[in-house]
């Protein structure tokens, strides 16, 4: 059973920061600065879904730039493949551009209006010299075809479309170069109830016919635990745990997982009334954080050490880490 | 549609049209509900299917043009509300119905103080003034859980998070003391853990003030948790009206059960069932049933005749406009 591909590590993230400066100019220096990514560090094994969970403002986003070097890192290591993105060759990064693709939360306004639907998914493929004239067209058609639309929607434009099939256009054009890695980003949030079934259909579906690994950020949980095989937890810009998905959701060793995990309202009504978690207070500010845990103004266990010493992200069980001074348990009734 | 209890606000044959160059818009379309002491009832539905225009609806505050009343009537506490001078609304609105926003940010007044503007309602509706409204609008600042609220009385909106802004607007609407409550998505800008506060705020209140509440939203999940009722929403008609329970059981509306459906496998990690289609172009409506072109269980009197609601059990709990509702229960 165990496919020896599937072990291999496609991405891995080492210390990874990013801070944005708040003010300063061309010659006086930023004051302070927006802790967005402060030191990640996690893998993405090939074939599998990474669902990166956390609140606005956590620094899921940035990690998804971050990896696929649409923003320039602050400190720290991303290995793409085993190989350094930062250290890659003019050729090597090119190449890096085909297999690392991105699906925006709003596909439609990625697109240019006035291209046709042919030509908005068939560009890669002409940028990158793959394919042009009568291939070209086959190859969208074929796209066309992958992600459950008809190929004579080649000539149309998108805004003819509904929003289900628009967002199908940016997952075609995001697969037409045969990526590795995909970073989805809030793919769905835009997208009413009985469209999402579709596209989260399609995502899946996608993921096993062409072999792909997918980094899934999302703010919706529910939607997370279905697609993904693994999820991280972030917080003010650190991670708080990571594990396998059922393993994440039968056993919260995080303060933050658990109240974040029990904060998402159950779909049955004969459990409204059960034990849960409700987290105080807000999000704090991620500008020049204070040391120590970023949750322990909030969270109930904190004690001393918690507000001076960051808690280093350990491997508690076999592939669950957790990064928390206390060895906490959730018990929550989480649906 | 009526319950034996005598309802404190009830919707008959409510019509919502916008006109616009390229014709009219039957935003709501037919709708009746009725709302008894004390319960909430969930209305649901995608965006566009009429949700929000209903409950403007309700208070008159649909803009002419392109907006306007088409049909219906509107009875709150035993006055006609449709009937009255626009001139008497200022008493409906707040007093009777207090409406809480989906976006604090652009509800509140930035120049104002919180304090101010939560007295400003205890004024007008509780006939308070000087330091009673003051320690009044405190008071209200401690009912939705603001910490320290003799110091947040002076502070501005823009000093405060999102969750605090829609407390602030909760406190705004039940500083009114109103007969029903409307809350249109009041959490749907907020971040999960701050939604479950809210919610549990709600929760309370509701025990504490028996507040009935009109709670549109469009998750399913805050239904399961909030809602004592449920009535469905599709293209601007109401579809379906059930009790809570009963949704999460068997639905029978083919379109109310593709989406519990699909709620149900996401649950079980199985592959999402799917409603083929998009939601209608409401300014071409399909003939007939309107859900008719995506309905797996179509036939040829679907695509010319609009359905009656039909009364499924007899007893007045459960209603629905289909001419197949489905009679099975949800795997």
């Amino acid at each position: 059973m165990i496919d020896e591909r599937a072990k291999k590590t496609l991405l891995s993230v080492r210390g990874l920061k990013k801070y944005f400066p708040i003010g300063g100019g061309l010659v006086t220096k930023a004051k302070s600065f927006v802790h967005a990514v402060d030191g990640v560090t996690l893998d993405v094994m090939a074939g599998e879904t990474l669902g990166l969970v956390g609140e606005s403002g956590c620094g899921k986003t940035t990690i998804g730039r971050l990896v696929l070097k649409l923003l320039p890192k602050t400190e720290g290591e991303i290995f793409f493949q085993g190989e350094d993105i930062y250290q890659y060759s003019k050729e090597q990064e090119k190449n890096f551009r085909t297999k690392a693709q991105l699906i925006f939360q709003d596909s439609f306004s990625s697109f240019d209006s006035r291209d046709t639907i042919g030509k908005i998914i068939g560009e890669p493929l002409l940028v990158h010299g793959i394919a042009s004239g009568s291939e070209l067209q086959d190859r969208v058609s074929q796209l066309l075809l992958d992600v459950g639309l008809k190929p004579d929607l080649y000539n149309e434009y998108p805004h003819t479309l509904a929003a289900g099939q628009k967002q199908c256009i940016g997952i075609a054009r995001s697969i037409a170069l045969n990526p590795d890695f995909i970073v989805c980003d809030e793919p769905i949030s835009a997208l009413d109830v009985s469209v999402r079934a579709m596209v989260l259909n399609l995502l899946k579906d996608l993921q096993s016919s062409k072999n792909l690994t997918y980094m899934f950020i999302s703010h919706d949980i529910r939607v997370v635990r279905w697609l993904s095989s693994h999820i991280a937890v972030m917080y003010v810009g650190k991670l708080c745990e990571y594990a396998e998905t059922e393993e994440m959701f039968a056993h919260r060793l995080h303060p933050y997982t658990e109240a974040l995990l029990s904060a998402v309202p159950i779909e049955d009504p004969r459990k409204r009334n059960i034990k849960r978690e409700i987290l105080l207070g807000e999000v704090p500010s991620p500008v020049d954080p204070p040391p120590g845990c970023r949750f322990a103004a909030r969270c109930k266990l904190a004690n001393e050490r918690c507000f001076k010493e960051d808690p280093v992200l350990e491997e508690r069980k076999p592939g669950h880490w957790v990064a928390c001074w206390e060895n906490f348990h959730g018990e929550s009734e989480i649906s | 549609m009526e319950d034996s209890k005598q309802p404190i606000l009830s919707v008959k044959n409510l019509g919502t049209s916008f006109f616009l160059r390229e014709g009219e818009v039957k935003a709501v379309d037919g709708v009746s509900f009725s709302l008894n002491k004390g319960e909430v009832l969930a209305l649901v539905g995608e965006s566009g299917s009429g949700k929000t225009v209903t409950a403007l609806s309700i208070l008159r505050l649909i803009a002419w043009p392109p907006g306007k009343i088409v049909s219906g009537d509107v009875n709150l506490d035993g006055v006609d509300v449709f009937k009255l001078p626009m001139k008497e609304m200022r008493n409906i609105r707040g007093k009777g119905i207090a409406m809480i926003l989906q976006e604090p940010m652009s509800s509140l007044n930035p120049s104002q103080t919180i304090g101010r503007q939560i007295q400003e309602a205890v004024e007008i509706n509780q006939g308070l003034t000087g330091e009673a409204a003051k320690k009044a609008a405190i008071d209200m600042l401690g009912v939705v859980r603001i910490p320290s609220p003799e110091k947040r009385y002076y502070n501005y909106p823009h000093e405060l998070s999102g969750g605090m802004k829609q407390r602030i607007m909760i406190a705004i609407a039940l500083a009114c003391r109103p007969k029903v409550l409307i809350a249109d998505e009041p959490t749907c800008s907020l971040d999960v853990t701050i939604q479950a506060q809210i919610l549990k705020l709600m929760q309370a209140l509701r025990k504490e003030i028996d507040t009935t509440i009109l709670f549109i939203t469009s998750d399913l999940g805050i239904v399961a948790e909030m809602a004592d009722r449920v009535a469905m929403m599709y293209a601007g008609q109401l579809i379906e009206i059930l009790d809570v329970f009963t949704l999460f059981e068997s639905p029978a509306h083919p379109y109310t059960k593709g989406i519990m459906g699909s709620i149900m496998a996401m649950k079980e990690g199985g592959r999402l069932n799917i409603i083929e289609g998009d939601p209608p172009n409401l300014l071409h409506l399909p003939s007939g049933c309107h859900f008719h072109p995506r309905c797996e269980f179509c036939q040829d009197i679907c695509k010319t005749q609009e359905p009656a609601y039909t009364d499924l059990d007899g007893d007045g709990k459960h209603w629905v406009r289909c001419h197949f509702p489905i009679k099975s229960k949800l795997k």
